[in-house]
């Protein structure tokens, strides 16, 4: 935890390396997930990937007030409440003493720095299986290509002891990295989330221009599957899916689409971080196959 | 142990089947009062076998004990759409108790603590104390224990384990329950019972009575004449019984039973005709070995390869249905879950319907092509109808397996039944290729009990020897003594401070295995030779290669030719591993605990010390593809290994390992203390051989696998590898081709045995408020797996709730 994060491309921060990943891609794969994105979806299921930097997360519930946190901080940064240590998130560094020092696993660090040679000995651990099953590596996040120059290390490497790779991305990066990282990756999942630029905006803090300009592009050369989470009164109304579906059909031909149901996974986890979430509620196993047959009726039998 | 089946059924049908229904009904049988008692015919009979022929040897003795009960039990039918033939449990749910074998001390004892008023029918109370008192200094544990007591070896203390005979104390068990072969199925069904009578009377022709040796074969084989006569006049019993049912049925059921009366009037005394006459003579073999007290641990072996024949030969001359042999297999598969063991109360606390019955389907056959044929798709699909939880199915896999079979093997296991089993033929044949067994009959090979590959009518095995892994731990740390009870069970290694290096440590643990072993394997040789003069296992012995010829039954030398073996079972061996690991790092290397602290911490079972069971449980753990932790539990394995192979067999056989748990990692957690690898007093070791410490492995499948494909498997006779799943990791087509390849790759690392279970609602419910005993559990959450334990209440609350469609 002692190393600094440096601007070099062999190292990143990486907040979760999942083995048998079944449904990230074709095969068994396993998953890495890089930490930092540069949407900030007010549902999302990994708050802790956000920002690029660790992160500690504190389930309060498990704090039993012992102070040994509080002791091991370098920079002063918690402090004693009547139910709850807290953090002062300005002044944590995110060194990781306190998950350490903590003895009843109420404190964990998001985002660990890790070398590319680091990861892929994680990954190559697993290399029989992909051999086996048609599998191989996805990279995640966050945004995994928010660390452009970290991910296109990982898929080279992979790419040179021939392994299939895969990206899931939110698509809202430059073209410049899309278009070097896509040289080493065979399969895209592309997020797509609302296709009116105004409620994109609001619901991502950012609009989507360049994801929408960027899925016709990755298209045109690489396999790439639309997933679309769906989100509670924001995207999951049948014009909205609509939408998106015939924006899929004119400008992406004929790709498959992964509708994702609603879960409350981030909504414990922004309270970890001491940040706000809209408690949502989840679809119905009906209104799920409604929307299902709405996207399937505009383009054929592909979700 | 076959894995527990979940009492949800996943509706394939609308329509039920045959096998269905009876199953319903028998179920709903279990919650009435009458339900659930011992069945005092069962002992009735064999206590009035035995006192009607005090006068004979033992060996006639028991073949007239045999002959009462085939001659005189009721007969019954289970259900009114049964198809089969021939009961072993002659009320619902009734537990059989083979007062010969022992109970006559605890069943006593329960009477008197209560222990037993909801198990031993009121007005049967006054019987089953007189049986106890008959068998008194007479059941072969009595006589066992006679003799260690002879032989000043009283501190072994008795204590009942599992059925059979059986003696333990804290650390090792030394037992041995007859019936651990596979009779030769393909034999019987070929020439019947009279052919096998022909061949014991050709026998009997050519033994004069010269000396005591022929004297004894001469006394067998008319002990197996009388138990082959008899076993025909029980099937011919239930034809008659079957013919007087369909006096008054009508319709489509007095058919039924006018052809299974038929068909008991012609097997097993001739041979099959059909598929129906070989499915039910396989199941009255069953019947007969029941009767000839057999362990509850029972194979039919490889039944798919065995009937095959029959089945086909119907279906090419227009005698069956498809459909009609998949109702026949239904109504096998209820017949084979109606038996229930009454043991003590120990063990029927945890493991409630001690039995475990296995079929093996797929694999190769004798010249080396696969195997798989149309039953094998049948036992698959009927136990996707009926789902009983016997008999278990065991898939062997080899590189010409059917892609298309191996994948309706794993959505079978996908429905959460707990089973098939999957079994490696490679790394099977080539590690038992090494001690002889020439290919043919290796090709031929089954699974009995858990793990335990057997060659139909040749090999089995006769002793085993249970040793607590765990508890060495403790001697080791305690010079000797067990720090439970004071007793010094061990071997004086010198104290904890005393022992200045890990390797010191290491040896000193070692020897209180090799003390163990010392101790304990001369008490489980005995233990095979009284049961195999006592109490010698006759029927089987008709079907086991060579034991006619050589008059004796297969335990005492019969099949003595045909490789029986030995096995040494070590128990909590990855607890122990895992143990000692902590201790290397954290006290030797790191210096991180104290040897005191240690040692007051585990007397405390970490009360007040919470800081280091916290040190020990963060320490590294086999299985999780981690080199330090591995490569302990690798030496160990590796030295168990050559203690078994140091074991002096007897009778021409072979000692080896071989890595279960059965329940005795309950049964031996129990006494055990707190150990250095974080587990509390009393809890279970770890379930498997070559799977980590429940919750131990966190790092997911593949890295468990990784550490198992670390261990040498090629010196033993097999592993236990369990791996639980969640279902939604196996819900769709995709997810069970993924499971097939997570299969193939634990297989080319040399490993022989998987199985998986696949978590249902209850667990989930347990791992949320236990989270620290399920660490392991894998869930799908969203578009991605997690683990269980790592997620938030909600979600948890929320993936228990998903979980009741998921399975409904």
């Amino acid at each position: 935890m002692s190393r600094q994060l440096q601007p070099k491309t062999d190292q990143g921060v990486v907040f979760n390396i999942q083995r048998y990943s079944i449904h990230d891609g074709p095969g068994i794969r396993t998953t890495v997930f890089l930490k930092g994105c540069p949407l900030r979806c007010f549902w999302c299921q990994n708050p802790e990937s956000h920002r690029k930097e660790p992160q500690v997360s504190l389930n309060s519930d498990a704090c039993a007030l012992c102070g040994r946190c509080v002791s091991v901080c370098p920079t002063d940064a918690i402090s004693l409440g009547t139910k709850s240590s807290a953090i002062d998130r300005d002044k944590c560094s995110g060194c990781g003493k306190c998950v350490q020092a903590c003895p009843n696993d109420a404190r964990s660090l998001a985002g660990t720095i890790l070398t590319v040679d680091e990861v892929m000995r994680q990954v190559f651990k697993d290399v029989r299986f992909y051999e086996n099953s048609g599998g191989g590596v996805t990279l995640s996040g966050g945004e995994p290509l928010y660390q452009a120059d970290f991910a296109l290390s990982i898929l080279q490497r992979c790419k040179d002891s021939g392994l299939h790779t895969t990206i899931e991305t939110c698509g809202c990066v430059s073209w410049d990295v899309m278009k070097n990282i896509l040289e080493y990756t065979d399969l895209v999942f592309f997020d797509i989330k609302h296709l009116q630029p105004a409620r994109h905006l609001e619901g991502c803090g950012k609009s989507n221009s360049l994801i929408l300009a960027n899925a016709k592009k990755v298209a045109e050369c690489k396999p790439i599957i639309v997933r679309v989470p769906l989100i509670p009164g924001f995207n999951d109304s049948s014009e909205a899916i609509a939408e998106i579906a015939q924006f899929v059909k004119t400008e992406l031909g004929a790709v498959e689409v992964e509708l994702l149901p609603y879960n409350k996974m981030g909504e414990v986890k922004f309270e970890r971080l001491d940040k706000k979430s809209v408690a949502k509620q989840t679809q119905g196993k009906d209104y799920l196959e409604g929307l299902r047959v709405v996207v399937a009726d505009l383009l054929g039998s592909s979700v | 142990m076959a894995a527990k089946v979940s009492n949800k059924t996943v509706s394939v049908k609308t329509e039920t089947t045959r096998g269905q229904r009876i199953w319903g009904r028998y179920l709903e049988k279990r919650l009435s009062p009458e339900a659930g008692k011992v069945s005092i015919e069962w002992p009735r009979l064999i206590t009035a076998g035995h006192r009607e022929n005090t006068a004979l040897p033992a060996v006639l003795r028991k073949a007239k004990m045999f002959e009462k009960q085939c001659l005189d039990v009721r007969l019954t039918i289970e259900d009114d759409e049964q198809l089969l033939l021939g009961s072993v449990a002659l009320e619902p749910w009734a537990w059989r108790w083979n007062v010969n074998w022992s109970g006559r001390d605890w069943v006593m004892q329960e009477i008197a603590s209560g222990d037993l008023a909801d198990v031993v029918n009121e007005e049967d109370v006054a019987e089953v104390k007189e049986i106890c008192e008959y068998w008194k200094d007479k059941c072969a544990d009595d006589i066992y224990h006679a003799w260690l007591k002879e032989n000043g070896w009283n501190d072994f203390a008795l204590q009942q384990c599992e059925p059979g005979v059986c003696s333990a104390n804290l650390w090792a068990t030394a037992s041995t329950s007859p019936g651990m072969e596979v009779a030769d199925y393909e034999k019987m069904l070929r020439i019947g019972l009279k052919g096998v009578i022909v061949e014991v009377e050709e026998e009997l022709q050519q033994t004069d009575v010269v000396e005591e040796g022929s004297v004894r074969k001469r006394d067998f084989l008319l002990a197996l004449r009388i138990v082959l006569r008899a076993s025909i006049r029980y099937a011919e019993r239930n034809a008659e019984f079957a013919r007087e049912l369909a006096a008054t049925a009508t319709g489509k059921r007095k058919a039924e039973l006018e052809k299974m009366a038929e068909t008991c009037a012609w097997v097993p005394a001739n041979p099959a005709r059909n598929f129906q006459e070989a499915l039910q003579a396989s199941w009255f073999v069953r019947c007969f070995e029941e009767m000839d007290q057999k362990t509850p641990i029972t194979t039919p072996g490889r039944m798919d390869q065995f009937l095959y024949p029959y089945y086909k030969k119907d279906i090419e001359e227009g005698r069956i249905t498809r459909e009609e042999a998949l109702e026949l297999l239904e109504c096998y598969r209820v017949k084979m879950s109606m038996t229930r063991y009454f043991v003590n109360k120990l063990v029927r606390d945890f493991a409630s319907q001690v039995q475990v019955t296995n079929v093996t389907i797929g694999g190769q056959t004798p010249d080396g092509k696969d195997a798989t044929n149309e039953m094998s798709y049948l036992f698959l699909e009927a136990a996707m109808g009926t789902r009983t939880a016997h008999p278990t199915l065991s898939v062997r896999v080899h590189d010409g397996s059917p892609r298309e079979f191996l994948l309706k093997a794993v959505a079978l296991l996908s429905t959460g039944i707990g089973f098939p089993a999957f079994f490696n033929d490679t790394s099977m044949m080539a590690s038992w290729s090494q001690w002889g067994v020439p290919l043919h009959d290796l090709r031929n090979y089954c699974v009995t009990g858990c793990v335990m590959p057997i060659i139909p009518g040749k090999t089995g095995y006769s002793g085993w020897m249970y040793i607590n892994c765990g508890k060495a731990v403790e001697l080791a740390l305690n010079n000797g003594i067990d720090p439970r009870t004071s007793i010094k069970g061990g071997v004086a290694t010198g104290t904890f401070e005393d022992l200045k290096t890990f390797d010191q440590f290491y040896a000193a643990y070692k020897k209180q295995l090799e003390h163990i072993i010392e101790q304990t394997w001369p008490k489980t040789k005995a233990a095979v030779v009284h049961v195999a003069s006592e109490s010698p296992t006759l029927f089987d012995s008709a079907l086991i290669a060579d034991c006619i010829q050589r008059g004796k039954s297969c335990m005492a030398g019969g099949g003595g030719g045909h490789y029986f073996n030995d096995l040494l079972l070590p128990i909590g061996q990855i607890s122990a591993a895992d143990s000692l690991t902590v201790i290397k790092k954290l006290v030797y290397e790191e210096g991180k605990i104290g040897k005191q602290e240690l040692l007051k911490a585990l007397a405390a079972n970490f009360d007040g010390y919470d800081d280091i069971r916290r040190l020990c449980l963060e320490a590294p753990k086999y299985g999780n593809d981690e080199d330090y932790a591995d490569a302990m539990a690798v030496d160990l394995i590796a030295f168990l290994n050559d203690c078994a192979a140091n074991m002096e067999g007897f009778l021409g056989r072979k000692a080896r390992m071989l890595g279960l748990s059965y329940a005795m990692h309950q049964g031996f957690g129990r006494p055990t203390g707190a150990l250095p690898n974080g587990r509390l007093a009393g809890m279970t070791l770890n379930d498997g051989s070559v799977s980590a410490s429940q919750g131990m492995d966190v790092e997911g499948v593949t890295a468990l696998i990784n550490s198992a494909g670390k261990i040498d498997q090629m010196s033993d006779f097999c592993d236990l590898m369990n791996v639980k799943f969640h279902p939604s990791a196996l819900k769709t087509k995709d997810d069970q081709v993924k499971l097939l390849a997570l299969i193939k790759t634990h297989f080319q690392h040399g490993s022989k045995h998987i199985q998986f279970n696949v978590i249902d609602k209850a667990t989930l419910v347990d791992a949320k408020e236990n989270p620290l005993e399920h660490k392991n559990l894998l869930v799908r959450v969203a578009g991605y797996s997690a683990f269980f334990t790592a997620l938030d209440p909600p979600i948890q609350d929320e993936i228990i709730n998903r979980t009741e469609h998921t399975l409904s």
